[in-house]
């Protein structure tokens, strides 16, 4: 029996949609936290800010730390700085 | 344990690790989801977890019983046992201080000086959900519309597995369990429940989050001190903040659930565009209304009986829908106003309420019914009826300017009532050339997607609105 299909989504969908195993839905999760990792390592950051204090959330803000230096010096670090300055910016339009 | 923050997609990595293994292991794999099930429901207040198997329990041990017997009465009695004692459990939880209150003050009216003691107690996150869960499967049973359940790990599951644990969508015994019980060969689709998790992730983290945060909450919590122009858009904004806020969650669940392999029920089909109350309720928590509709509007005589009595039905129906969601009178107006219109609709228009046929009687249509839900929602958002007094009258007195909303917050609210009008098949649309991606094109997509939102989104992450129901 295959997984039922999603509400929204007609049985022609379905069938045109790829169907994968878990090991490769797993795979796309991990390459898009990967790749979430480089473009955004400064929320990285901050949610090791947010760890209650120990040995190891230490070691890890230190981890995010350099790598968000890393992926800021790279340049990985502007879009997300750009989208948020962008939005910042028109928050505080005015009538 | 909110969904859209490093903990949960941490916690969901982990869960979607264990799949890969038990791929082949129907039952495994259920312990696995149970485990984590638990698990993210101890994250809040792990003393709980024993509510929520003793509530499991309850319906599995009413179950057995059910269709262990062919005698009526005895079935019927087990139902009624099983609802009755779900019933209490909410009723403790949720209840008993509204009860307290409600009975002090009217002691008060009457003069009487002796006062009931608050019992304070915590209100467990998702027990409206889970009780109704709990009773759609001891009445499921009853009506022969689901297959008992034979082992106790599918019914822990079935009402604790975690995308639909805390605030819906509620799904029903006869919807999931056969899911359970079956071994689903477990190929996945995973381009639409991408789609649905990243799209409930901007509805909640950047369209919920500013309405509240710049418009809805500074207003509410001091209504006089705002023009009627900020009051009217925090009112609409109210309406756009809920719908993006509940409908992110349940698209969220429903994409979480299809990725482990589940399919859930669809819980909003575009509200706002709704040209009668009727369709309004078949727009809007799809799977309250019809739970409502199935367990408890029907049972009463449904619209079986005569036009009187079907107006007391829904009635009835929509006012203990609105107290479902709070333990508080202003959600009993709530249901009240909900209640009223749908029987206004009856008597003017009959069972079916016909369609305008010009394209201006449709606006007119859509535009009344988004108004009165809007006041509706004031009555629900407000903190206490002298908060709704206050807010209608500071609206009735026509203050010139706006003071608190925002050129972005009109923008939000104009962006959230497109989405109502977007051709009906518009998702699938987009479902359908997301097929097309291969498996590092959708990786890529959900990766950008989510640092886009985190990005576009305020600081901190706020609990969903339907948390506290």
């Amino acid at each position: 029996m295959e997984a039922p299909p999603l509400p929204g989504a007609d049985d022609r969908i379905i069938e045109t949609t790829r169907r994968v195993t878990p090991a490769r839905v797993l795979g796309v999760l991990a390459a898009a936290c990967a790749l979430a990792a480089i473009f955004g390592s400064s929320p990285l950051l901050a949610w090791t800010e947010s760890l209650p204090d120990g040995q190891a959330a230490r070691l890890l803000h230190d981890a995010a730390s350099a790598w968000n230096t890393a992926m800021s010096a790279a340049g990985a670090t502007r879009l997300h700085d750009w989208l948020r300055a962008f939005i910042r910016m028109f928050e505080n339009f005015h009538f | 344990m909110l969904f859209p923050t490093l903990n949960f997609l941490l916690f969901f990595l982990a869960v979607a690790a264990a799949m890969v293994p038990l791929r082949q292991h129907h039952e495994g794999r259920k312990i696995v989801l149970l485990v984590a099930s638990y698990y993210f429901y101890a994250q809040w207040n792990w003393h709980f977890c024993a509510l929520l198997a003793g509530s499991s329990c309850i319906s599995f041990v009413a179950g057995r019983a059910i269709a262990a017997s062919t005698e009526e009465r005895y079935r019927r009695a087990v139902v009624a046992t099983a609802v009755t004692m779900h019933l209490l459990l909410l009723g403790t939880f949720k209840y008993c201080d509204f009860l307290v209150g409600s009975a002090n003050a009217l002691a008060r009216a009457l003069g009487l000086t002796h006062e009931l003691p608050f019992i304070e107690i915590i209100l467990p996150v998702g027990i409206s959900f889970f009780t109704f869960h709990g009773i759609s499967y001891v009445v499921d049973v009853y009506r022969r519309d689901v297959a008992v359940c034979r082992r106790l790990t599918d019914m822990l599951l079935y009402m604790a597995f975690f995308p639909q644990l805390v605030a819906g969508p509620i799904v029903r015994a006869s919807f999931l369990l056969p899911q359970l019980y079956a071994a689903p060969r477990m190929n996945i689709a995973i381009g639409p429940p991408l789609m649905l998790i990243l799209g409930g992730l901007f509805k909640k983290v950047v369209m919920a989050n500013y309405l509240a945060t710049d418009l809805v909450d500074p207003v509410f919590f001091d209504p006089a001190s705002f023009s009627t122009a900020d009051l009217l858009l925090a009112a609409y904004g109210y309406a756009i903040q809920i719908y993006c806020d509940f409908s992110a969650y349940s698209d969220m669940a429903i994409g979480l659930a299809a990725l482990l392999g589940y399919r859930f029920p669809p819980n909003f089909n575009q509200p706002y565009r709704a040209q009668n109350f009727q369709d309004f309720w078949r727009r809007w928590h799809i799977s309250l209304s019809s739970w409502l509709r199935d367990y408890l509007y029907k049972p009463l005589g449904g619209s079986r009986h005569g036009s009187l009595l079907t107006m007391r039905n829904l009635l009835i129906t929509m006012l203990l829908g609105g107290i479902w969601h709070g333990a508080a009178w202003k959600f009993v107006a709530w249901g009240a106003m909900h209640g009223a219109a749908l029987v206004a609709e009856r008597a003017l228009f009959g069972s079916r309420v016909p369609k305008p046929r010009t394209m201006s009687g449709r606006i007119l249509s859509t535009l009344f019914v988004f108004h009165i839900v809007c006041l509706a929602w004031v009555f629900f958002r407000a903190d206490s009826f002298d908060t709704v007094l206050i807010y209608l009258g500071a609206m009735a007195k026509f203050t010139p300017g706006i003071m608190q909303a925002t050129p972005f917050t009109v923008t939000l609210i104009a962006l959230g009532l497109a989405t109502q009008f977007v051709p009906a098949d518009f998702s699938r649309r987009i479902a359908r050339r997301l097929a097309a991606w291969p498996s590092w094109a959708l990786a890529a997509g959900a990766g950008l997607g989510a640092i886009c939102i985190d990005a576009l989104g305020p600081d901190g992450v706020a609990p969903f609105i339907y948390f506290q129901f």
